[in-house]
């Protein structure tokens, strides 16, 4: 996509490492978005809330998104190539309404163990003013790396006020809730996916600074650092001089009843290096899956070091070892190379939890490995992951062959078929595949699809043609 | 497309150029038919006939067209590259329906003179049995070159029934109507457009005699040289081959023009089309007449007649009558490469006051600009072109985004404008600027191009009752 984009500032990308969001405004005239509003009103009126369609059916929103402004800010998150993901919804708060309790969003039928490396995000878009009585979205900023709501409720509420043309992007596990609508106008936000489909390589924003600086907040430092030499490329495990004695204590505090001090110390913990990988296996494979859990997370910061102890936990007999080993591995990247063989392996699993997480670890290391690297095999159980019973793997699948790009393209007869999968967002991401794989075999299926699918805003039953 | 397809017989052939349709049935179990018939019940009883929305919301039926059968017929009529067209309806003929006469379809908006080269096509796909009572569409077949009801209705009417899944590919001139639906049942007929891009080199059928020959059938051969000279155009071949006219006869055939009678007419023009040069003169007075009609088949011939009639159809480009200037934009269209050398005077043709002589002029650009060779330097057609994306007239800005289509990479300096109008008020210009960023196939195009189709990319699983 060479599209103009006004990329964000290292301030702006610390603040959304720190806060989880990021809000922009668009430079449409008035008129842009009063023209979406009325041709929302229409489809409640006339069809009702037609969910994910929405987009076809006004395909004007695209431009929001294509705006510089947003654009850029969602290279800055997301990578050049983020894809705009087939769910999207318009929320409509009515004038009176009660509002909801905070929330995160669960991933479209997924129980996926939440991801702090930035992959999914949720844009909110208001087509019209949007003030504090009229039931704005309000967020809690920082918590999209808490599970629990008691640590999410610690931070202050926020409302997203803004006028016609603001647009929020959220981290995908940031808390939030629709406000109590006081006012007598109602209020649409219409909220779309996005995710990621290359990881980082260099900051794709205005980076003037290499390292991580914060002096404001100090919570979590580890981690946001973490996350900042992610966007970087930067390979981690540096060790920081933790003693012997320390590493007891942190690998203790990966229990404690303090979720944010649980996360403080995985992240002490993935940055002491092979010195702290015999305990983090033993974490791993301890009885806990909140400990579990967060050695994952220790372990896939580490890097190179505990790339062995997380193959071996791929045999493992306990599921929920070998589901967090592939998760562990998925997020390391490109240092988890030499897994691929095993991880190609666990992604015929028989447990369906494993195999998601080993099928998206695939496409995930996959797509990083060097050239001479033989991926035959690799493609070939993707491809059969297309047709597993579990519509989640089909959809990893779909989205690791997207990202395996031409290396995918014996997965093409299949990815066909797929275009007519019973789940509408495997099908998405079997047309995704298709276009990043590239070739004119692939090419064609696509557009013969595309061509066939393609909505006319303008054709409607009062003018048919 | 790489798609299987089962190739059309030379019979076949001759009988869709003189009777204008081939009729062909797909091999889906009747599952998929009831399927897609529930579908449009449902729509019809939901939302209301969604015209041109019926193939995104019900896409299964792309795989009627996608059959071997269907797809091979189409490449044989329409060559390899043609285009499903954005206009499609589904035809609900109700129990008890009257029916209705015998027409042509217009272009959409179009007052187009009529083409006998098949450039485009109509597909009739029952998705239910249809059998006479329950009103069929009905053909008159070989009146695809007939612009008069009186010659129309001189051919026997023929009934279209058939089975679920049998689909009709007819010449889109060709007369047809909807039967009195007699029967307790209703009666649905989806039609689709589809349209050749690219001028025929080779047969595209499975073909065993370079040389036309009439039908085995004994027919009277109403039309030899019209069906002769369509036959060669399929075949890539260029026509022109003098046939020993007399000069006198040259008279008798330009008097002839101007018959009462219409099959007189056509027959007169085709024959003198193959005279060549000797022709000419008279051809070109012919051209310049006050009659619409004798202009139009002047330009039947003067277009059949090729390279010697070339000269005076640039003249006629820069007449001061309009139908003039129209007539022979129409006419050095249709000749395709043979009219090479008219594309300068052709590109200034497309800026002329008259929107007809646009619109031909547009359309010959892409026709003739697709075939010319490689060292011919396109570029001024391509920026009149790009600027005719924006006329006032929406059928040059539809002539002007499928011409470009038809120059593929060659176009690559319209790819801004062409995005641009992916939003026209047109939704027909909006469609074939999009199949003309597909044929220029360059990495930008393609990017606009899959920003467009993702963003319009419809869910069919997708409703207010499982909204996501």
């Amino acid at each position: 996509m060479n599209r103009p984009a006004l990329p964000l500032t290292d301030q702006q990308m610390r603040d959304f490492i720190i806060n989880g969001y990021i809000k922009v405004k668009t430079d449409f005239p008035p008129s842009f978005h009063e023209n979406v509003y009325e041709q929302l009103d229409t489809m409640f009126e006339q069809t009702g809330n037609l969910g994910n369609n929405v987009l076809p059916l006004i395909p004007e929103m695209q431009e929001v998104f294509d705006h510089p402004v947003v654009h850029g800010a969602m290279q800055g998150v997301l990578g050049s190539d983020y894809v705009l993901h087939p769910h999207r919804y318009c929320h409509h708060n009515p004038e009176g309404s009660d509002g909801q309790g905070f929330h995160k969003d669960t991933y479209e039928g997924d129980e996926q163990i939440r991801r702090h490396r930035c992959r999914w995000t949720m844009a909110f878009y208001y087509p019209q003013d949007v003030t504090e009585d009229m039931g704005p979205t309000a967020i809690l900023p920082g918590s999209q790396y808490y599970e629990t709501g008691e640590s999410a409720h610690q931070q202050p509420d926020l409302s997203l006020c803004g006028e016609a043309g603001t647009v929020a992007i959220v981290h995908y596990d940031l808390w939030h809730r629709a406000t109590p609508n006081r006012s007598d106008k109602k209020r649409y936000m219409v909220k779309f996916l996005f995710s990621r489909l290359g990881e980082p390589q260099t900051p794709e924003w205005n980076s003037d600074t290499v390292n991580w600086q914060n002096d404001e907040a100090p919570e979590h430092p580890e981690l946001w650092e973490s996350l900042w030499d992610w966007y970087y490329g930067k390979q981690n495990g540096a060790a920081n001089g933790v003693s012997h004695a320390e590493v007891d204590t942190l690998i203790e505090t990966l229990d404690s009843d303090n979720e944010r001090k649980r996360l403080n110390a995985a992240y002490r913990l993935g940055r002491i290096g092979a010195d702290a990988v015999p305990v983090l296996k033993q974490a791993l494979h301890g009885k806990s899956d909140a400990i579990r859990n967060y050695a994952g997370y220790a372990l896939s910061l580490t890097g190179a070091s505990a790339v062995p102890i997380l193959i071996d936990a791929l045999q493992a007999t306990n599921d929920s070892v070998r589901g967090t080993a592939a998760y562990a591995l998925a997020d390391m990247g490109k240092t988890a190379q030499e897994a691929i063989p095993m991880l190609t392996h666990t992604a015929q699993d028989a447990s369906e939890w494993v195999r998601r997480h080993a099928t998206e670890a695939l496409g995930l290391i996959g797509q990083q490995v060097s050239n001479e690297m033989d991926l035959s095999e690799t493609v070939q159980v993707l491809t059969s992951g297309l047709g597993d019973d579990y519509y989640w793997v089909r959809d990893n699948a779909a989205r690791s062959l997207a990202k395996l790009g031409a290396r995918a393209e014996s997965a093409i007869p299949t990815l066909v078929e797929q275009l007519e999968d019973e789940n509408r967002y495997v099908r998405f991401h079997a047309a995704l595949a298709l276009k990043q794989i590239k070739t004119p075999e692939a090419q064609d299926a696509l557009f013969n699809h595309l061509f066939t699918s393609r909505w006319c805003t303008i054709t409607t039953r009062d003018t048919p043609y | 497309m790489n798609k299987p397809t089962l190739q059309l017989t030379d019979e076949q052939m001759r009988d869709f150029i003189i009777n204008g349709y081939v009729k062909v049935k797909t091999d889906f179990p009747p599952s998929f038919h009831e399927n897609i018939c529930q579908q449009v019940d449902t729509m019809f009883e939901g939302t209301g006939n969604l015209g041109n929305n019926l193939l995104p919301a019900i896409p299964e039926i792309q795989e009627v067209f996608d059959n071997p059968v269907v797809h091979g017929a189409m490449q044989g009529v329409l060559g390899s590259d043609y285009v499903l067209h954005p206009h499609r309806y589904c035809h609900f003929n109700q129990q008890g329906s009257e029916g209705q006469n015998f027409h042509k379809d217009s272009y959409a908006g179009d007052e187009q003179i009529r083409r006998h080269r098949c450039r485009w096509t109509m597909a009739f796909y029952y998705p239910q049995d249809v059998t006479e009572d329950m009103g069929p569409t009905a053909v008159l077949p070989g009146s695809q070159y007939y612009e008069t009801g009186e010659s129309a209705h001189e051919q026997p009417e023929v009934a279209l029934c058939g089975e679920a899944g049998t689909v009709t590919i007819v010449h889109y001139d060709l007369w047809h109507r909807a039967m009195p639906n007699q029967s307790d049942k209703k009666r649905y007929m989806l039609k689709f457009l589809f349209i050749r891009l690219d001028e025929p080199q080779a047969p595209l059928w499975k073909n065993d005699t370079a040389n036309w020959h009439p039908l085995s059938n004994g027919k009277e051969s109403e039309h030899p040289e019209l069906w002769e000279s369509v036959w060669d155009w399929y075949y890539g071949k260029q026509n022109g081959t003098a046939n020993g006219v007399s000069h006198n006869e040259v008279d008798t055939l330009i008097k002839t023009l101007d018959s009462d009678n219409e099959k007189d007419r056509l027959n007169a023009a085709y024959r003198l089309g193959r005279i060549g040069t000797d022709a000419v003169p008279a051809l070109n007075q012919a051209l310049h007449s006050t009659s619409a009609t004798i202009r139009e088949y002047a330009g039947y011939a003067l277009s059949l007649t090729g390279a010697p009639a070339v000269p005076t159809l640039i003249d006629a480009l820069q007449a001061t009558d309009d139908s003039v200037r129209a007539s022979a934009a129409f006419a050095g269209a249709d000749m395709g490469r043979a009219a090479q050398e008219a594309l300068p005077a052709l590109t200034r043709a497309a800026q002329d006051p008259s929107e007809l002589v646009r619109r031909h002029a547009t359309e010959g650009l892409g026709l003739i600009g697709q075939q010319v060779s490689e060292d011919m330097d396109l570029s001024e057609t391509v920026q009149i072109l790009t600027t005719g994306l924006s006329d006032d007239h929406f059928p040059v800005r539809d002539n002007a985004a499928r011409a470009l289509a038809k120059l593929g990479m060659l176009a690559e300096p319209a790819i801004p404008a062409l995005v641009a109008q992916l939003e026209d008020e047109d939704r027909y210009v909006r469609f074939h600027a999009a199949v003309a960023l597909k044929q220029i196939g360059t990495p930008k195009a393609q990017d606009a191009l899959f920003n467009h189709l993702f963003t319009s990319r419809w869910c069919a699983l997708t409703t207010r009752d499982t909204p996501f």
